[in-house]
């Protein structure tokens, strides 16, 4: 077969995987050039809604790909891949709705913040759908890469520039660690292949004399992954990142770059690297079971909100690499699936209240919280739902999610480290719960109401009437949808 | 000494991987010996060695007596360098994709039109870069 | 020929002195630098495995992940000049705002 044969049949047949993504590449370039050259001149705020709408239909274009494989066997499009894409694309679009307060007040709307966005969700779905070493290092630095200069985009604070630096050299710190743990990987196997089926063969083989090389290696790319992910100890990046970035951005990190992450660790160690599952799998309970108990200790001394839900989730993670130890695959992406679907909605529902509070001149302390109750009690409820649903507490959605996972993991055999997360979950329940109580039971000063933003309610109404439909549906509902979305 | 010369260019073996095993090894003892005559030469020895006679001239960078008439030697540059060669990074780093394809082309219109798209993709970077002014070195 | 090992020790050099330099060098620019010999160390397993094996595939894996390493050069030093225009300093000690 000749190259230009090769090329139309790649084209015909790989590229129909990939539109959803190289929608967004495309299109986030265009923006750039000659978009705002010529087009968007005057009205920088126009780009949201235009990245918004390449965003739902990128995300459409995903869900409608067929399922196969493609591109030399570097990219499948699977319902994981499908799942965990729609997910990213949720991530973005809230940001995106969730940036406009802001960036209109410090007048910093600019057509790159957008194309940023874009670029890093096309790296997260690119990511999830990876079925090989080197279109997986790829993608997660598309997407890294983006969100370290969100992370410092306000570069007129000095918060903002120092959580992107921090951000970044620990970043790059774990990429290296990440490659050279995939290098090692390529060279146990005998330096023919990265792709993970054909790795996981070769390395079970090489793996069963006991192999220092693959199980230096394969330590490496899960240092690399819970780096990424901010699973402990390799956390220690995140709460200030978190902190310094612009609120929004903490909410972009806290949900799609984890999903992208997550799938992709799915993809890696729960599918990818079985036949050599005794070489990562204890070191993955022990980072599992740390960043439970560090994650929701350190979070109970949090004076910052913005910090709390930091350190809140990674121990979140914690939870969710349960899944990803448990030895069934499908059912451990569902239950992950569908506790990131849920942690998507709570989350973005906190910070959005979060962000209205920062735009009245309201610090983000969890002081500031008081008497907001009485000031006002639907914007009260609706932030009492998500962190409710977030602590688990069973009649809503979160306890629903939670209980899945839990149940797997059971099952699996890993009842002491589910036991560890049931602990930690009830502690996780006492600074939630604090901070509710101090919403109606403290008293505040009254302040005047300030309108919230068309765009940030829509998110906080949807989202918390997303969680309390999940809630009178409960299991039947997320059964269901588990099984449609990853089949 | 460990032998490493077990493995050598020739294809692999059964089980590539056995004999690295003992340069893990070999690779621990070089870093506790190299961490050992760093320790020892650059702290142990001279704490055990050095004379002990402080004095105020010592500290200068001329020992010899030339005084200083400019306390800082770092001089500012003018912060366009940084700008300019973070983008002749990039777009040269870039280049290096064109040479294995340059090496490898038999005149094969798919395979131009391949490298025509990659360049037109740079090009719209340096577009992107141009309109935003920063190759302007006066502003 | 060059043994594998020998190539192995040479990378997991360059790797150890790039781990050890990020975590010893305060300096934002120098620890940038390190985190670029780690990658060049991958590099050099990924290309002599490649050769070793005779399958193209791990040298054009080392030639991506050079431009990846330009690009986050390019990202790692535009953040360093922003801060520096904001604090005059690179030291990461300097860096205090936030509280791990």
């Amino acid at each position: 077969m000749s190259f230009a044969q090769g090329l139309l049949e790649a084209l015909t047949k790989d590229l129909p995987l990939l539109y959803g993504p190289a929608l967004l590449a495309v299109a986030a370039t265009l923006m750039l050039w000659p978009g705002d050259r010529f087009v968007g001149r005057g009205n920088k705020k126009a780009w949201a809604f235009v990245a918004a709408l390449v965003l739902l239909a990128a995300g459409a274009l995903a869900l409608t790909a067929p399922t196969d494989e493609g591109f030399n066997r570097m990219f499948r499009v699977d319902g994981l891949t499908k799942g965990f894409q729609a997910l990213c694309v949720m991530g973005g679009l809230i940001t995106i709705a969730l940036s406009q307060p802001q960036l209109n007040a410090l007048k910093e709307q600019t057509v790159e913040y957008y194309a940023l966005i874009l670029f890093s969700v096309c790296g997260m779905m690119l990511l999830v759908g990876a079925t090989d070493l080197v279109s997986m290092y790829f993608s997660l630095e598309l997407m890294a890469l983006c969100i370290y200069v969100l992370v410092a985009y306000l570069r007129h604070q000095e918060r903002s520039v120092e959580a992107g630096l921090k951000y970044f050299l620990l970043g790059a710190f774990s990429s290296g660690i990440l490659l050279y743990g995939i290098s090692l990987l390529f060279a146990a196997a005998g330096g023919v292949t990265t792709n993970l089926a054909e790795l996981n063969g070769r390395l079970a083989l090489v793996s069963a004399n006991g192999s220092l090389l693959v199980y230096a290696g394969v330590l490496m790319v899960l240092v690399g992954f819970a780096f990424k992910v901010a699973a402990v100890p390799f956390h220690m990046w995140s709460p200030d990142a978190y902190e310094g970035a612009p609120t929004p951005i903490t909410a972009f990190m806290s949900m799609a770059p984890k999903a992208a992450a997550l799938g992709a660790f799915l993809r890696v160690f729960g599918t990818g690297f079985q036949g050599i599952a005794s070489d990562w799998m204890l070191p993955l309970a022990y980072i599992a079971g740390a960043s439970m108990v560090l994650g929701n200790v350190a979070a109970l001394r949090q004076q910052s909100l913005k910090r709390l839900l930091a350190y809140s989730s990674i121990a979140h993670v914690g939870y969710m690499l349960l899944g990803v130890m448990s030895g069934d695959a499908q059912a451990g992406a569902q239950a992950i699936w569908l506790y990131m679907l849920t942690y998507l909605l709570m989350q973005s529902g906190a910070f959005a209240i979060l962000i209205y509070l920062q735009g009245k001149g309201e610090g983000e302390r969890i002081d500031d919280f008081r008497g907001l109750g009485r000031r006002q009690p639907v914007l009260a409820f609706a932030m009492m739902v998500f962190l409710l649903s977030l602590a688990g507490i069973p009649p809503l959605v979160g306890f629903f999610s939670k209980f899945i996972l839990f149940k797997l993991a059971i099952e699996q055999g890993h009842v002491a480290l589910t036991v560890l997360a049931l602990l930690t979950s009830a502690v996780a329940a006492y600074y939630y719960l604090n901070v509710v109580a101090v919403m109606y039971f403290k008293e505040a000063p009254e302040t005047e109401r300030a309108p919230m933003g068309s765009l940030a309610t829509l998110v906080v109404t949807v989202s918390c009437a997303l969680i309390l439909v999940g809630t009178f549906f409960g299991f039947r509902l997320m059964d269901w949808m588990g099984r449609i979305v990853l089949g | 000494m460990i032998q490493t010369g077990t493995a050598s260019l020739e294809p692999a073996m059964s089980n590539p991987v056995a004999p690295f095993l003992p340069v893990l090894i070999l690779l621990l003892a070089a870093l506790a010996m190299g961490g050992f005559i760093v320790w020892a030469s650059g702290w142990l020895l001279p704490r055990l060695l050095k004379p002990r006679n402080p004095q105020a001239h010592k500290l200068t960078p001329y020992e010899c007596g030339v005084p200083l008439f400019q306390q800082d030697a770092r001089r500012r540059y003018n912060i366009q360098f940084y700008l300019v060669a973070v983008l002749f990074i990039l777009f040269d780093v870039e280049a290096a994709f064109l040479l294995p394809w340059a090496v490898q082309f038999k005149s094969n219109l798919a395979s131009f039109g391949v490298m025509l798209a990659f360049v037109a993709t740079l090009l719209v970077g340096y577009v992107y870069v141009w309109g935003k002014g920063a190759l302007e070195w006066e502003r | 020929m060059v043994p594998m090992n020998a190539v192995l020790l040479l990378s997991f050099l360059l790797f150890a002195l790039g781990v050890a330099g990020v975590l010893i060098r305060r300096n934002a620019l120098i620890i940038l630098m390190c985190a670029e010999l780690m990658l060049n160390a991958a590099n050099l397993n990924l290309i002599a495995f490649a050769r070793h094996s005779g399958t193209p595939a791990g040298q054009a894996f080392a030639l991506l992940v050079m431009g990846l390493a330009a690009a986050e050069v390019a990202i790692g030093l535009a953040i360093v000049v922003a801060l520096y225009r904001k604090k005059d300093t690179v030291q990461v000690d300097d860096i205090n705002l936030l509280k791990g």
